[in-house]
């Protein structure tokens, strides 16, 4: 064994390598090329085969995609075409030296034959690569107008005027320009933003003198956005800064500016127009038609980049909205309710994390001391919201949790009785039945009623060790499909023969973990990643335990979103159920390293409240 | 011009080398001087001595490194300690080598022999090529007769030649290794045995090529600065 001592010292500092044995850091090293890249110099281009395991010695490198878009930037010690040499795939990223730059190519096939004899090398690639693809998921076939850049929508140079101009030369500017926001420069640079508005407004309505400087008026250091910023962020940021104006930048420099009214280019299939969409209609047929859209937006956005919390995000959005439409439609045929009520979301929407398929769960509290005959009231709109949700494609909950029914339907007291004696008189079947109660959200109505029943549970629940003790029991129905050695142990019969269900063996470990581990640290948050950051920052979970668990629901969500978008795009209805057959060996090992985490946790879970 | 005498003064000796490794080494075609540097082998080579004077001087340790296809390639990477024929003396304390390493190593016959094998058809950069060419050389005249004919890359010279092309030359620029490193922006190394010089020299090498002409650019009458 011939050593190379600086190259070796090198290669055992890096993360992954460390674990490597002297022997196994010297295959490493004899199995290294050493290139100099000048600053701006290509090192591979898109497409190119790689065969290497590159790793940045000196210097800095950066990965854009096929768009142009910086992926990454990557210093001393980084690693980057290792997707390639694990996938046997060409490179998917054009890597560029933005400085002088040494960079050790080692042997792909030397690399993998390392990794096959070392876990820890295994693992930590494993890891890299998820984060990686997770950054940029590969599949970018579709690409819907939410994709459209917002200086892609920039449609003239900006129109400026010096701050020194008065209030009646910029109002003179402004039409003579047709602009209906003027932005104010200092030299070169944008001090602020005047708009018809302000005109009226600042100046007319208050008497102000048009021989004011406009910097007296302008509303001063604008909100901008980088003209990289996809169109969807800029609509968002207008809309939730009330704004109908916002400048847009390029390397810092004023590019344009882009008003509401230029997102009315964009096409309508825009996830936005849905949710506004839906809430004009009068009539049940009218949401359900509305609804329509519904598969194909998503499937835009999956394509589109969301990951599985932005997505969860928006079909939720859009149930909510949809819902709230449907009580409104109901109160205008039935009249007002009798007495305060709410209508809560439970389960998956109750957690803001609904997929393209959910059914619904749901239910209504409604004050205590309602008025005789109050129910028939909440009956009749029950039927409404859950045959409508059912006609809008979220199917009846197979487990009848909904507000149909009466059990499901009743006042705050009787709720607190309900969760009284789940939590204090726990029986395994009962509480197998109610977990996804604790996942509960008030949709539509009165917030307190809600809020009264949530801190009712939280004081109940948290300090009660013998009932989480029993969640965590019943958690443990659902376990991910690892065997003894580490194979995928898949469905044995019925139609999803040699399938895995993401959804109960994948998400529904961890979402129960998360939400034991968030009710023991007597935190009631709603979502599964904000459970998991309350139980972390209230000492249930440690920081890593966390950010594991939500690397692992990430990456379980994005493959769920992949597979049921090709399941759309064949025109089939989206499943749970991925064929493990169907996936690259190396997503294989990353789901499995995935499932791992989930078992970890879920022993961490079982040794936590002492249940064999 | 010096390519050309080169060639000639191979070809003399290959008449009268008809068997041994410096036979095939002689009769290895070398590349011409307008090859592409891609196109081109080098050794880069660094020896540790026992003294500074080339006539009296034994090898203690020589290490080196393949540029090939404009990339430093480490599988081809080799040490060799050299059991001397006198005690190490002082250079001991300079490269940290003691009697006893030393004696561990290898007869020099036995490794000249090696290097004379890898240098074939290639061409061989070191760093202030004076003393070590100058050694090698006496090596190859006590082995087979003449010194040993072949192009040679001075990474030292070739930057004074560039310096003083463009008027660059200064009398406080230091030309020592790992100055010139840290000028063509390569990392530190700690380490200073025959190997870690090598490749240090390898990859200031391929990034003077990179940084003047670029590789695609860069011949190899360009780069040879003696013989």
């Amino acid at each position: 064994m011939n050593e190379i001592p600086e190259i070796e010292r090198f290669l055992r500092m890096l993360p992954g390598f460390d674990g490597l044995d002297d022997r196994e850091i010297n295959t490493a090293a004899r199995a290294t090329e050493i290139a100099y890249y000048r600053e701006g110099s290509d090192i591979l281009e898109i497409g190119a085969t790689n065969q290497k395991l590159n790793i940045v010695r000196s210097g800095a490198v950066e990965l854009r995609d096929s768009e142009g878009d910086l992926v990454i930037r990557l210093a001393e010690g980084e690693s980057f075409g290792f997707p390639s040499v694990m996938n046997a795939s060409p490179a998917r990223n054009h890597s560029r030296a933005i400085e002088d730059t040494l960079v050790y190519h080692v042997d792909g096939d030397t690399f993998n034959n390392l990794r096959r004899g070392n876990t820890a090398l295994d693992t930590f690639y494993i890891r890299a690569l998820s984060d990686r693809l997770l950054q940029k998921p590969a599949a970018q076939t579709f690409r819907g107008a939410a994709d459209a850049s917002v200086g892609s929508l920039i449609g003239r140079q900006p129109v400026t005027i010096a701050r020194t101009a008065t209030i009646a030369e910029t109002a003179q500017a402004m039409v003579s320009q047709r602009v209906s926001a003027m932005l104010i420069v200092d030299d070169e640079e944008m001090v602020g933003i005047v708009t018809d508005r302000d005109i009226r407004s600042r100046v007319v309505a208050a008497n102000r003198s048009v021989d004011e400087p406009v910097a007296s008026i302008m509303t001063e250091s604008p909100i901008t956005l980088d003209a990289d910023a996809l169109a969807y962020s800029a609509a968002l940021v207008m809309m939730q800064n009330n704004i109908h104006h916002l400048p847009i930048t390029a390397d810092g420099k004023l590019a344009g500016m882009v008003s509401r009214s230029d997102f009315m280019r964009l096409e309508t299939e825009h996830p936005l127009y849905l949710v506004s969409d839906i809430a004009k209609q009068t009539t049940a047929e009218g949401i359900v038609k509305a609804c329509e859209r519904l598969p194909g937006l998503i499937l835009g956005q999956i394509e589109s980049d969301a990951d599985g919390e932005q997505l969860g995000q928006f079909i939720t959005t859009i149930t909510d909205t949809v819902t709230r439409q449907l009580l409104r439609i109901a109160e205008r045929e039935l009249g007002p309710a009798p007495c305060a009520f709410a209508w809560i979301a439970m389960g998956s929407q109750g957690r803001f994390e609904q997929s393209a398929k959910s059914d619904q769960d749901n239910a209504l509290v409604f004050e205590d001391d309602a008025p005789d005959g109050a129910d028939a009231w909440f009956e009749q709109a029950a039927g409404i919201v859950n045959d409508g949700l059912d006609a809008c494609g979220y199917v009846y909950c197979p487990g009848d949790v909904m507000a149909s029914n009466l059990k499901w339907r009743q006042p705050l007291g009787q709720w607190k009785k309900y969760f009284h004696k789940w939590i204090t008189v726990p029986e395994e079947k009962a509480l197998m039945h109610a977990n996804i109660f604790f996942d509960l959200r008030c949709v539509y109505g009165d917030q307190h009623l809600v809020d009264a029943l949530k801190s009712f549970i939280v004081e109940t629940a948290s300090g009660n060790e013998l009932f989480l003790a029993l969640m965590t029991k019943n958690a443990m129905n659902y376990q991910p499909p690892l065997g003894f050695f580490r194979q995928f142990v898949l469905d044995r019969a019925g139609e999803h023969r040699n399938t895995l269900d993401l959804k109960l063996n994948g998400i529904m470990p961890i979402v129960e973990i998360a939400r034991i581990r968030s009710l023991a640290a007597g935190q009631m948050r709603i979502s599964t990643r904000n459970r998991l950051k309350a139980a972390a920052a209230g000492g249930e979970l440690t920081d890593a335990d966390a950010q594991n668990l939500i690397d692992a629901l990430d990456f379980i969500e994005q493959l769920r979103l992949e597979h049921q978008s090709r399941q759309m795009h064949a025109g089939k209805k989206p499943d749970n159920h991925l064929a493990p057959a169907e996936l690259s060996p190396l997503v294989r090992q990353n789901l499995k390293a995935a499932f791992s985490q989930v078992r970890v946790s879920q022993q961490a879970l079982k040794n936590r409240f002492h249940i064999q | 011009m010096r390519m050309l005498g080169l060639a000639l003064r191979r070809r003399w000796l290959r008449g009268k080398h008809s068997e041994s490794p410096f036979a095939e080494f002689l009769s290895a075609p070398l590349p011409e001087s307008g090859a592409p540097f891609n196109d081109c082998e080098f050794v880069c080579l660094d020896i540790e001595t026992t003294g500074l004077d080339a006539k009296t001087a034994d090898l203690l340790s020589v290490g080196w490194v393949v540029i090939r296809n404009g990339r430093v390639d480490l599988s081809t990477s080799e040490t060799h300690l050299i059991r001397p024929e006198n005690d190490v003396g002082d250079s001991a304390s300079v490269h940290g080598l003691t009697d006893t390493q030393v004696s561990r190593g290898k007869d020099q016959a036995l490794v000249f022999s090696r290097v004379v094998e890898v240098l074939t058809g290639r061409i061989l950069v070191v760093h202030h090529a004076g003393l070590d060419k100058a050694l090698l050389d006496r090596l190859c005249t006590a082995r087979f007769g003449p010194a040993l004919p072949l192009p040679v890359v001075d990474t030292l010279a070739l930057e004074l030649r560039r310096q003083q092309r463009r008027h660059h030359v200064s009398e406080n620029q230091s030309l020592r290794l790992g100055d010139l490193r840290e000028r063509y922006n390569l990392p530190y190394y700690q380490a200073h045995d025959c190997l870690v010089d090598a490749i240090s020299t390898a990859e200031l090498l391929i990034a003077m090529v990179a940084t003047h002409d670029g590789a695609d650019n860069t011949r190899l009458g360009q780069l040879v600065t003696g013989t």
